[in-house]
């Protein structure tokens, strides 16, 4: 119970730190919509952490929503899609264990481009993907280093 | 890369069994309704305003922030401004008292001064106003060095005396200082007479380091505490009549009929800057 409410409270710092970053970038208005952050931290916490609670991220999802003023459901549907583009992947391909640190990379790339699909509100697309990509790996590796 | 599900199972290090993808779909759905919903409804509307945490507010915070930083480092400058100023001050005000004793000072010297200047005028024609010199005289009790010396003719033997009596004796002297010893020293010695009932009885005074004392006086003689004692003047550096002290204490001596008797110097060389030597 301790270790559980321990990963717990870890996983709600990290939210609050992520939310607290997604704002202080946002505030330049540059890279808005800036939903990487927060792909890094879903992928982060229910792969590596192994957060089972679904609802968990899922009220995350809803308050991060509410906070950068995205539509309800916004990054949620993010992240839902990752779980299943999982599970998808997991049905047709093996990873063997030497390639298996890219397969969150993957995940993350692929809930960055549903979030495009969802809204394309961007001009500047090649720019946004690139800076989106690499703030989202210097963030998740930051996370497996630190957050652990 | 398409291979069995058994041997995928094992292989994937991201396995959450636990998740239902059935529950993971149906929430997909419901997300997906309420994402397309109108969300401009009261009911989104009032939460969305309840997290309003939005980039303006962010930026409203550091701005205030920044102000509040500013506000903080104003105030400590200014403190610290305050405590220099205030140092300064003090050091002000230090140095103010400080002049401010040194004119007291020159003051009571001068009052002290004036007041010898009168005594050597109205008594003692042929003498020479001496400055007491604050030098620790090498450990040697009951004496003391004056400003004056052989340039202003004084020579050893001289008397000085203060404003209430005798204070001792010219011992050595050098160019231009001279070393005093007081009567209260015990090589001390002075022949003096005490006035009782108008008559006056001559006796031997000598030092004893304390005050002066008389070693055998008659017990015949209706002497009393409170006596005064003066000079005889018999001897040619010692002027007639100057006080010497008044009598303190009468103390029986080894012989009967005598009182060993404590007198009580009527100077003080440690409350003097000036004496008067006489010449």
């Amino acid at each position: 119970m301790k270790s559980k409410k321990f990963i717990f409270n870890n996983v709600v710092g990290l939210f609050a730190l992520t939310l607290f970053i997604s704002m202080l970038i946002s505030g330049w208005l540059i890279f808005e919509p800036l939903t990487i952050l927060i792909i890094v931290f879903f992928v982060f916490a229910y792969f590596h952490k192994k957060l089972n609670s679904l609802i968990s991220i899922l009220i995350f999802g809803f308050i991060y929503d509410g906070s950068l003023g995205y539509l309800f459901g916004f990054t949620n549907l993010i992240f839902l899609e990752i779980i299943l583009m999982d599970f998808a992947l997991k049905k047709l391909i093996s990873l063997k264990s030497q390639r298996t640190q890219y397969y969150p990379i993957v995940l993350i790339v692929n809930g960055l481009l549903f979030s495009l699909i969802l809204n394309h509100s961007t001009s500047h697309l090649i720019p946004y993907l690139i800076v989106n990509l690499i703030i989202g790996y210097i963030y998740f590796f930051s996370l497996m280093k630190y957050g652990r | 890369m398409l291979l069995s599900a058994k041997k995928r199972k094992g292989s994937s290090l991201f396995n959450k069994s636990k998740t239902s993808i059935n529950l993971a779909l149906v929430l997909f759905i419901i997300n997906f309704f309420i994402f397309s919903a109108n969300q401009e409804g009261i009911f989104f509307k009032s939460i969305k305003r309840s997290l309003n945490l939005t980039p303006y507010s962010l930026s409203f915070f550091l701005d205030n922030l920044s102000n509040g930083i500013d506000s903080v480092l104003q105030y400590f400058h200014f403190k610290k401004t305050l405590i220099e100023e205030n140092h300064n001050l003090q050091n002000q005000l230090y140095l103010l008292n400080n002049q401010i004793l040194l004119q007291e000072n020159l003051i009571l010297d001068n009052q002290e001064l004036q007041n010898k200047l009168e005594i050597k005028e109205k008594y003692f024609d042929h003498s020479v106003i001496a400055k007491i010199l604050k030098i620790n005289y090498s450990g040697k009790s009951h004496h003391f060095l004056i400003n004056k010396g052989r340039s202003d003719q004084i020579q050893a033997g001289h008397i000085v005396v203060d404003d209430k009596g005798i204070l001792g004796q010219v011992t050595a002297v050098q160019t231009d200082r001279s070393t005093v010893k007081t009567i209260r020293s015990k090589d001390f010695y002075l022949t003096g007479y005490i006035l009782i009932n108008n008559k006056p009885y001559q006796t031997l005074v000598q030092g004893n380091n304390q005050s002066l004392i008389i070693n055998y006086f008659s017990k015949n003689i209706p002497i009393q505490i409170g006596d005064s004692i003066f000079t005889t003047g018999d001897d040619i550096f010692i002027p007639e009549d100057v006080r010497i002290g008044k009598v303190a204490e009468l103390q029986p001596s080894e012989l009967k009929d005598f009182y060993k008797v404590i007198i009580q110097p009527a100077s003080n060389p440690n409350q003097q800057k000036y004496l008067i030597v006489l010449k």
